[in-house]
This record gives C-alpha cells, structure tokens and sequence, in this order.
C-alpha cells in the first residue's frame, strides 16, 4: 500500500510535467492534458491546424492495459451547426481527426481509465479556442 | 528551483515507466474480465447492458444492439444522426455521429444527453467488447511499422522507430497525409481511432 501511495503522487508529479510538456510542443491553436486512473497514466491532447482539428489520448503507463476512449465534435460551417462523434474506445492509442473550416471550433473530450467504473472519469474537454485545464 | 523540480519529475516519469510492468500485472488481460470486474462492472451497470453482460462476454450481435440502443436513445430525445452506424477498423467498431444544434448551450445540452444515453445502454458493453479485441503488442507493433511505412512514402519524416511523440508530430506536420495513411491501417489491423 506505501508502494502505491508513493507510486501515485509521481505519477500525479509526471502528470503535471506532461501537461507542461504538451503545452511547450504543441501550435498556439492547442491544449494538451495529464489523465490518470488507478495505475494508469496518459496523456490527451488536442490541436487545430489550418483546416484541420484533430484529438488524440495515449498511455504512458499502464503496459497496454489501461481502457482509452475518445470523443470529439466540432462546429460546422455548411449549415449543421454542432457535429458530435460518438465514442471511439480500445486498448491503443485513440486518434481522430476532422477537417473543418479554418474559423470553426472543435472540442475534444478524452478518458483513460482501468476499471469500467471510470470509463469517463478524468476526462477533460476543452476547446481549441480555450485554455486547457 | 526549476531544474530541481525539472529533475524531480523526469525522476518521476522514468520510475513509473520502469515500474510499470509489474504494477501492469493487474490489468486488463485479454478476453472476458475477471469474476471479481465483472461483479463490479455488473453491480454498477444499467439493466439493460447488464444482460448482455451475464455471461461475462459480449458477442457482435449484443454490441450492436447496444450501440442502436444509444442510437435510439439519442432520437428518442429529439437529437438528429447525422451519419452512421457504420462499422469501420475491420468490423470491430461502431461509429455514428450526431448533433444539429446551432449554438453552444444546446450543442452542451446533447452531449449530455448523449453522455446519459451512452451510460444506460452501451458504456459496461464497450468496456467488455474492448477488452475482447485488445490488440497483442505484435498487432501494435506491425500497425506502427505500417503506418510508418506509409506516411514515409507520402514524404512525412519520421525517425527509425518513431515514438508516440514522433506519430503526433507527423499528425501536425501533414494532417491529410496522416489521415490517409491512418485509415487503412485501422481497417487492415481492426484498431478503431489508432493514430500510432
């Protein structure tokens, strides 16, 4: 139990590193997230550039075994207004990509979790347009 | 003080990457959750999903069923489809989308919406149908290599053995070279959203 306890305030520490990590890779049109749930350490990220938007989350621990979903909608410019994808769940990493138009806005909503009890706990949504949390 | 707190968290990284092949050990394995998950998973989940859920496994048909039931859920609430369910990354994988709201308070109101339909009627059922087609490292390995070999081709850089980081900079280097290239990887290894 000293072991996991010590094991989860690193892992928050290598969040909050990740999280700045993000933030110092990505274009300005951009946000990136630290997600962790139980043993399980991931990162989510989002961007648009040019005409594209595009959101992904992916596993820094957890040796392939940590649950990942990912979710995004963005704002369409033909005249439908908000278009939402439905989730996108698995075991690999979760990409997804959109071209939209280069004044629209998108949102990004990611989750990583290892027991169906938290499927969609940690996950984080923002804009492209936004800060990240 | 940066560099020390710099140092401390590289620390920190490293050790939880180091370490975590045996806290690994106790997670999701392949095929149906183990009894004491799915007692959980069985206790907190809707009725509907949880007779899809009694025997441990979910076949096709019960995740269909599941995803149409969201469907439903979504219509049943006023909300449009806007394309789908379609099955894509190998037949493994239901997607749909959703939406028509013409401002951001209603566009909040439907996912939330959705988000309620999604736990009632599909999120246990997801959860197990993820777990059944978890992908072996092979799988992951020979989908990286293919997708590697594939944005070289179409003349995006990437190391010899790209890392994770590596893929997401391909992404923003030459996001429709990348979108071609990660397509059918996804369909040829039956790995839904797979981006490297």
């Amino acid at each position: 139990m000293r072991i996991w306890s010590r094991t989860s305030i690193l892992m928050v520490i290598a969040a909050l590193m990740l999280m700045g990590f993000g933030a110092a890779v990505l274009p300005a049109r951009a946000g990136s997230v630290g997600m962790s749930y139980s043993f399980c350490l991931g990162g989510g990220y989002s961007y648009q550039y040019g005409s594209y938007t595009a959101g992904g989350t992916y596993e820094l621990y957890g040796n392939g075994g940590c649950f990942r979903q990912l979710q995004f909608s963005w704002w369409s410019l033909d005249g439908s207004g908000w278009v939402a994808n439905s989730w996108t769940s698995g075991y690999s990493d979760r990409y997804n990509s959109i071209g939209v138009s280069t004044d629209g806005k998108s949102q990004h909503k990611l989750g990583i979790s290892f027991l169906s009890s938290g499927p969609l706990c940690n996950t984080q949504s923002w804009t492209t347009y936004g800060s990240c949390p | 003080m940066v560099r020390l707190l710099h140092s401390v968290a590289y620390a920190a990284l490293a050790f939880a990457l180091v370490s975590g092949a045996s806290a690994a050990c106790g997670g999701a394995a392949d095929g149906p959750p183990p009894q004491g998950e799915l007692q959980e998973i069985l206790n907190q989940t809707s009725d509907f999903q949880r007779a899809f859920l009694q025997d441990g496994e979910v076949s096709f048909e019960e995740y269909e069923r599941s995803v149409f039931g969201t469907v439903q859920c979504l219509m049943d609430h006023g909300i449009r489809i806007l394309s789908g369910p379609k099955l894509v990354a190998g037949g493994t994988h239901f997607e749909f989308s959703f939406g028509g709201a013409q401002n951001d308070a209603d566009h909040d109101a439907q996912l939330g919406v959705y988000d309620g339909c999604y736990r009632e009627h599909q999120d246990a059922v997801d959860y197990v149908w993820a777990g059944q087609n978890r992908p072996d490292q092979k799988t992951l390995d020979d989908a990286r290599a293919a997708l590697a070999e594939c944005l070289r081709a179409a003349g995006v850089p990437l190391p010899d053995e790209p890392s994770t980081i590596d893929f997401q900079t391909a992404q923003r280097a030459d996001p429709p070279a990348f979108d071609a290239c990660a397509r059918p990887v996804q369909e040829q290894f039956r790995l839904p959203g797979f981006g490297g």
